[in-house]
């Protein structure tokens, strides 16, 4: 041991002076400078942080600051609503789902709509039984659905023509319009058409009275003479969307000319339309309603399911992290310190890697992927099956099930092909080859091999190169969406990237929930980061240069 | 002594147990990592070769060859081929001067056994590689690609033993390279005659006088008769079964009516009268079919001749689908080209103009070595007149060949343009009047033309190349010539073949963009690809040097918070700040982006979803001039892709200065003192001690950079949206589309080969141009 800490002392006299020897600045400056360079910083340092700040500044504001382009909101944080039914009766703007309830009595009803070619669907329940869902996307302009009702609640087909059989009476029917993919869609309720028990049919036509409409951020009513006008005075909350709405009038002169204006196309500056079509309102179960800034975040972590992607997210990469991290490690130690045929061959097959761009290997990765997922299923699928029910056991939960046999769309496809990291292991190796030899011999006379050396004395010293790796694997996966998007078909395994993508194609109009999921994206890497930020920055200051 | 030897022995024995161990130990510590990145690292990229190969889905996919490259960058792909064989054989060549050389300094070794074992290595070799790669396992011909495999192998034992030199490694690279390149030409000429194959026989059947005087009655498509309102909702009722439903067809499905729903479109509208109309699908009731027919009053309103709109009422009669049919001019001869069509759109097989092209080349050959041997004859020599002679009668040969040759491609040319002067519809119709079958969807005139142009191009470039090569001769030769007449004559004729050989290679941009429309957009996403990149990079080089510089140098306090923030973009997830970005340079007024701009008075612009060039944009916005004025292709990058870009340099800019500030730091300030004795001032020292010390950062950086740029995704991914198109489309983007969307991942595996070759040969031209100008200490 003794020849080790004369190592290390000497390597540290001779780095000491080195370190002296380079100034880090050549003296004398003129203030002016010094200021104007503070003044370039200060300018750079704010044009990084703006879009942070930005992010939360808008999470936190109501649509409607959000427009009109305020830095801060001044709309209360937090308020807590409790639910009672005088208040329920009142639409709650962005804050309620679109839905409708309806009591009708009848054996048919038809649901007439026109279609949306984003696509979204109704889901239509009868007597609070899903008995249908309802896909709106079409080329045609207008459609309609039949569903049948009698003899319920025998349900005998859900095609094309539903039959959903009830006994005759009152009943009510539930539309939830869960909308589609991106801004301005302009989906049209038309209206119901019920058939009687008597055989008499009643068309109810969706019109202004009787239901309600809300026009994203606008609202709109007819007077007396069917003509429609724009109110923003019964949306809910009051501060909501007041100026911005009457100024608009005037430039959509196509409402006046609609004999009944159903919705509204608004054109800002020639613009995309920005407005949803949000269908009646209705009934809502929850017994509180939160709103204020900090509400947006619940509404991403609750509604959208932000909570169940981030635990996928995690899941993913603490195992691609802990995995890589460990093969690296041994890899790298093999390629540093130890003497073996082939050494340089397989190397330079490691480093080829780095030369490949990421999409050249994307496509016949998913080939091979998905022909591992196959042969697995087939041979190690009954081995699982054999062992039989893993839910109870410590692990069980979601990693070891009786479908892990099946690589697409579960966690082996999205953690195994990351096991092994060249970047990792070209880091670590350089990291490795800087230790002195002689802490190798004195150890081999101490009577340690390989691997005690490996595991007792390079890990401890080389933590902040094991960081580096860490940190990196960790954003790198955290981070990846391309993947993600080609082996995963359900929610039940998508990372929070997905989830953060596929919310802002659908989420347009919503800014300040998008940048309250973007925020919850974001959180665990910039918490490691300021954490750990001196591991970054010299990580990559003394590490990257060489790569 | 005898113990000595022993314990020698066994220390030799003991050192190779020692080995032995630590050998395994090492194989075993790799093998995770290796099998990992061999499985999914190494090995797509080898079945992505055959996979690019295959057209369709992965599970029923068919072999289709060079189609989908064809597809990508048109007829390119065969000039590149061309150009890697003759690579090849350079390489091959060089590899066989090295045995020569070798071969001379041990001359009684025999080479051309040497030749003929590395040949059958190189062919088992070959077999057994590409039967890896199509994934053939059968015993059968592994056995003979092993078969082969040992036999040179033990005849390479066989011959190190009689021989003294070693040749093996030169004559198995002359012989692989060699099989290559004759693979390649082979397998591109067979390629190359089936694309044309397809357009000569379609120009033979369409060009003809039956088909140019053919008149026939078609279905007229895609006409529509405009502003059609209705008045008001219209009621229906459908009967389906015994049961009659009420319906109502709004009146926004009829603003724009085809035409082919009405009996007669071209007579005028009456009151009253009574038209037919189609029912979309779908529309009345949902139920399909919708077997009804009922009568509707309505009113049209129709443009008449004098501009201005009528209203007429008129009924409308629902009933089921019906044609309109009119007489239909397949295609005019004059148009198409008198000659192609009188011909029967005739052009030769591809292996005329090649032979042709050859032989041009053998004779020219000819014709110099004539010339050389001339050199060595006295001037009284009887074969000196003869040679003279048949030069002459060569050259003529030549010329005639020559000609010939360029008649035969001008026949392809003129078939060609005969093809690309028939629209999409036009070309339908003689196709499905000529061959009594409608044409398949991907078959369009203008990839036919571009098809039948591949061999032409070929040669013409091919030719260039050559042109150029003995204009260079010529001109080096034109020293000797005594006269000066004739010495300007050699450079006259030096120059004029320098032209010509130009001439022909500008066929290169032309077979680029004279393709179909895949190809164009392939195109397209690779110039976006290319301003994306050196936009990005140079900014970010620029802006980070800048703030590490004054990090460095100007600053005392702070600095480790500057560090802190400004490597913050570059940490952070960039799914989650191109989020961000989309919010902050959305189109909304209220916007980040747009308020910054109003402060300065500029309106709100769209950003992300303005196609419009930032040329463009600011000359509208600042200059308050009209944007159409200026050219398109000069309006710039667009703006959406311009917001990308900032995006980037955004993200990376810190990550630079970091990298900057270390690099800062490893120069020793000893230089910068000694500067400042010889009086050197700030700049000074800056642009001749920081820029030319940190000059391997900075090459680090663009080459980090231009990898980096060329294959960006996940922040574009997220940043683009379907509403202007593919204005940010990278090709990485499109390749990534091409294979999710269009679920074709053969031809997304081509397009990632040609964003490879890209990359690589930016990343050679960046390595030899920094070579001289970076300084390493």
């Amino acid at each position: 041991m003794a020849s080790t800490t004369s190592a290390k002392s000497t390597t540290a006299e001779k780095s000491t002076p080195q370190k002296r020897a380079v100034p880090q600045r050549p003296p004398l400056h003129l203030p002016v400078a010094t200021l104007l360079a503070y003044l370039i910083l200060t300018l750079g340092a704010i044009t990084f942080v703006m879009p942070f700040l930005w992010m939360v500044s808008t999470s936190l504001m109501t649509i409607s600051e959000v427009s009109r382009g305020v830095l801060v909101t001044q709309s209360r944080l937090l308020g807590v609503y409790k639910a009672n039914d005088t208040e329920l009766n009142r639409p709650l703007g962005e804050y309620l789902i679109p839905e409708a309830q309806i009591q009708f009595d009848g054996v048919a009803i038809s649901l007439i709509y026109d279609t949306d070619p984003k696509g979204g669907t109704f889901d239509i329940y009868v007597d609070g039984q899903l008995v249908s869902q309802v896909d709106t996307h079409s080329k045609q302009p207008q459609a309609s659905q039949t569903i049948l009702v009698d003899g319920y609640p025998n349900v005998t087909a859900l095609s094309q023509n539903m039959r959903v059989l009830l006994p005759d009476g009152k009943h009510t029917l539930r539309l939830l319009y869960n909308e589609s993919a991106s801004q301005g869609n302009l989906v049209l309720f038309r209206g119901l058409s019920v058939r009687k028990a008597d055989g008499t049919e009643e068309f109810i036509p969706a019109s202004l009275e009787s239901f309600q409409i809300s026009v994203g951020r606008w609202d709109m009513q007819t007077d007396a003479e069917g003509t429609p006008i724009l109110k923003s005075t019964n949306l809910g909350f009051p501060e909501y969307m007041e100026t911005c709405c009457r100024s608009s009038i005037e430039r959509t002169p196509s409402l006046q000319r609609t004999p009944q204006a159903r919705y509204i196309k608004e054109r800002q500056n020639g613009g995309l339309a920005t407005l949803k079509v949000n269908l009646p309102f209705g009934i809502y179960k929850a017994d509180y309603i939160l709103s204020g800034g900090v509400s947006h975040y619940v509404k991403v972590w609750t509604d959208e399911n932000f909570s169940e992607y981030f635990i996928n997210s995690t899941i993913i990469t603490l195992m691609t992290v802990v995995g890589q991290t460990f093969f690296s490690i041994l890899a790298a130690y093999a390629f540093a310190r130890m003497n073996w045929p082939g050494r340089n061959l397989v190397f330079s097959i490691f480093l080829m890697t780095l030369f490949i761009p990421s999409v050249v290997v994307l496509i016949p990765r998913l080939l091979i992927v998905t022909s591992i997922s196959r042969w697995s299923v087939e041979h190690v699928g009954p081995v699982f099956e054999s062992v039989g029910d893993f839910s109870n056991s410590l692990f069980g939960f979601r990693i070891i099930t009786a479908e892990s046999a099946r690589w697409m769309d579960n966690w082996p496809a999205l953690v195994v092909p990351f096991l092994a990291s060249t970047f990792g292991i070209f880091l670590l190796r350089q990291f490795f080859m800087q230790i002195p030899a002689e802490l190798f011999d004195a150890a081999q006379i101490d009577g340690a091999g390989h691997v005690r050396f490996l595991f007792q004395i390079v890990l401890p010293i080389s933590r902040a190169a094991i960081t580096t790796v860490v940190l990196f694997t960790f954003i790198g996966t955290w981070n990846v969406l391309d993947w993600p998007i080609l082996v995963t078909s359900t929610d039940n395994w998508r990372p929070i990237a997905y989830a953060l993508y596929s919310f802002r194609e659908e989420g347009g109009s919503r800014p300040n929930l998008l940048m309250a999921g973007a925020f919850i994206a974001l959180f665990p890497v910039m918490l490691m980061y300021f954490i750990a930020q001196k591991q970054f920055t010299e990580g990559i200051a003394t590490t990257g240069l060489k790569g | 002594m005898r113990t000595a030897k022993t314990n020698q022995r066994e220390l030799a024995i003991g050192h190779f147990r020692r080995r032995l161990r630590e050998s395994v130990l090492a194989y075993l510590l790799v093998a995770p990592a290796f099998i990992i990145t061999l499985i999914f690292g190494i090995y797509p990229v080898i079945t992505a070769t055959w996979e690019s190969l295959k057209f369709g889905r992965p599970i029923t996919n068919s072999y289709v060859g060079l189609d989908n490259y064809v597809k990508g960058i048109g007829g390119l792909i065969y000039i590149v081929l061309m150009l890697l064989a003759v690579a090849f054989c350079y390489l091959a060549s060089k590899a066989w001067r090295r045995a020569r050389e070798h071969h001379q300094q041990h001359p009684s070794d025999n080479l051309l056994l040497y030749l003929v074992t590395s040949l059958v290595l190189a062919l088992g070799l070959i077999w057994l590689i590409f039967l890896g790669i199509t994934e053939y396992f059968k015993f059968g011909p592994l056995l003979v690609g092993f078969i082969l495999v040992v036999i040179s192998v033990g005849s390479y034992t066989f011959l190190r033993r009689r021989t003294e030199g070693n040749y093996i490694g030169n004559t198995l690279l002359l012989m692989v390279l060699t099989v290559l390149a004759v693979l390649i030409v082979r397998y591109a000429y067979g390629q190359m005659e089936q694309d044309v194959a397809e357009s000569r026989e379609v120009a033979h059947r369409l060009f003809n006088t039956n088909v140019a005087n053919a008149v026939p009655d078609l279905p007229i498509e895609g006409a529509r008769l405009v502003n059609v309102s209705l008045d008001g909702d219209v009621p229906l009722m459908a009967t389906i079964g015994d049961t009659t439903y009420d319906a109502f067809l709004s009146p926004q499905a009829y603003q724009n009516v085809a035409v082919d729903s009405f009996t007669d479109s071209d007579i005028t509208f009456v009151n009253n009268q009574k038209v037919q109309v189609l029912l979309p699908l779908a529309v009345g009731l949902g139920f399909q079919p919708a077997p009804y027919t009922t009568e509707a009053i309505v009113q049209l309103k129709t443009n008449n001749l004098l501009g201005t709109t009528e209203n007429l009422n008129a009924t409308i009669l629902l009933s089921e689908n019906t044609e309109v049919l009119a007489p239909f001019d397949l295609y005019q001869a004059q148009d198409v080209g008198l000659a192609v069509v009188t011909r029967g759109g005739y052009t030769p097989p591809i292996s005329r103009p090649l032979t042709l092209a050859l032989a041009v080349a053998v004779g020219i050959g000819l014709i110099f070595l004539i010339g050389s041997y001339r050199e060595k004859m006295t001037e009284d020599s009887p074969l000196y007149g003869w040679s003279g002679l048949l030069r002459v009668i060569l050259a003529l040969a030549v010329l005639g060949l020559f000609m010939y040759l360029l008649m035969t491609i001008q026949l392809y040319r003129e078939t060609a343009h005969g093809l690309e002067s028939l629209s999409d519809q036009q070309f339908s119709a003689a196709y499905e009047y000529a061959t009594g079958a409608p044409p398949r969807a991907t078959l369009r005139a203008q990839d036919l033309a571009a098809e039948l142009l591949f061999a032409p191009q070929l040669i013409l470039i091919g030719i260039g190349m050559f042109l150029i090569g003995i204009a260079y001769i010529v001109w080096a030769g034109a020293q000797k010539r005594a006269t000066n007449l004739g010495l300007s004559g050699m450079f006259f004729l030096a120059l004029l073949l320098m032209v010509g050989g130009w001439l022909c290679i500008s066929e290169l941009p032309g077979t680029v963009m004279r393709a179909g429309a895949p190809a164009l957009e392939v195109r397209d996403a690779l110039v976006r690809t290319v301003i994306y990149s050196m936009v990005s990079v140079p900014a970010q080089l620029v802006f980070g040097l800048l703030l590490a510089y004054l990090m460095f140098y100007e600053v005392r306090l702070g600095k480790g918070m500057f560090r802190l923030i400004y490597f913050m973009p570059y940490i952070a997830p960039q799914i989650a700040t191109a989020t961000v970005f989309t919010v902050i340079f959305s189109l909304d007024p209220g916007g980040l982006a747009n308020k910054f701009l109003g402060l300065f008075g500029i309106e709100a612009q769209k950003w992300l979803l303005e196609p419009n060039g930032l040329i463009r944009v600011i000359f509208k916005e600042i200059f308050h001039g009209d944007p159409n004025k200026i050219p398109s292709s000069f309006e710039g990058p667009s703006m959406a892709l311009t917001t990308v870009i900032m995006f980037n340099i955004w993200v990376y800019s810190g990550y630079y200065a970091v990298i900057f500030l270390a690099g800062l730091g490893s120069i020793p300030g000893e230089l910068y003192e000694a500067a400042k004795v010889d009086g050197a001032g700030r700049w000074s020292a800056f642009r001749n001690i920081t820029i030319p010390l940190l000059s391997p950062v900075t090459f680090f950086l663009s080459l980090l950079g231009i990898i980096g740029t060329f294959s960006s995704f996940q922040s574009i991914y997220v940043m683009r949206s379907g509403a202007i198109g593919q204005e940010v489309d990278t090709l990485t983007i499109r390749i990534f589309e091409v294979f999710y969307k269009q679920n074709d991942p053969g031809y997304a595996t081509a397009l990632a080969f040609i964003l490879f070759m890209v990359i690589l040969i930016l990343t050679l031209i960046q390595n030899q141009l920094s070579k001289d100008r970076v300084f390493y200490g």
